[in-house]
């Protein structure tokens, strides 16, 4: 069954960057695990539609420019965590510089992609909640699916 | 040509864990870190590199031997 739930899932990241885009250059990367992840949310390419309606005939429609997506984990902070900390870096990093990411999933399928994290804003909730920081990592390449072994 | 080698021993600047690999790294200890690690660390102001300047010992400076003062020449 190929199936699978999200739990076990990781997000990593690494301040590296890959000699090539694809997935033997990422796998040579050390990524650092990000811990206490709660939800890593949605993230994939999506197409800009882009529509013509002739006085003839339907609506035509053409994929147009790729957008990869964004992460938006959620996470419990932890400030000795040292994956934590590397995307905090790079949430206050003002340069252009991209970072490597790294999804696994449960059956160690893995999703690879650079990104900059366009800030990570910290919420504290009720007093039985966690202190939680919910960055936005805007992904800049495309995502390369690795299957699991 | 000298290869770059593949492990870095780096001194921590404060307390943190790396959940990946499940090591705790305590402030102002030296560790081996592999290169990809300590560039990672590094990014994120957790570790320095060990400069080896503090163990060795200052070359003493060159100059004159001291001269005498005036008059003790004679006395």
């Amino acid at each position: 069954m190929g199936s699978q739930t999200a739990a076990g899932s990781a997000l990593a990241i690494s301040a590296a960057t890959p000699a090539t885009l694809d997935a033997t250059g990422f796998a040579a990367l050390t990524f650092t695990e990000i811990n206490q992840v709660e939800k890593l949310g949605s993230f994939g390419a999506s197409f800009a539609k882009v529509e013509f309606q002739p006085l003839k005939g339907a609506k035509q429609k053409y994929k147009g420019s790729a957008d990869y997506g964004a992460l938006q984990p959620s996470i419990a902070i932890d400030s000795l965590d040292a994956g934590q900390t590397i995307l905090q870096t790079a949430s206050d990093d003002e340069t252009q510089k991209l970072y490597s990411f790294r999804v696994t999933y449960q059956d160690g399928a893995k999703r690879y992609f650079q990104g900059r994290s366009f800030g990570s804003p910290e919420t504290a909730d009720g007093a039985d909640s966690m202190l939680m920081a919910t960055p936005t990592i805007e992904i800049c390449t495309k995502v390369i699916k690795v299957p699991a072994a | 040509m000298s290869a770059t080698p593949s492990t870095v021993r780096a001194t921590v600047k404060r307390d943190f864990a790396d959940a990946g690999t499940d090591r705790k790294f305590a402030e102002g200890e030296k560790y081996e870190l592999s290169r990809g690690e300590y560039e990672n660390y590094r990014a994120a102001g957790l570790v320095e590199p060990i400069t080896d300047t503090a163990s060795v010992p200052a070359k003493p400076k060159r100059g004159r031997p001291p001269r005498a003062a005036k008059g003790e020449a004679n006395s």
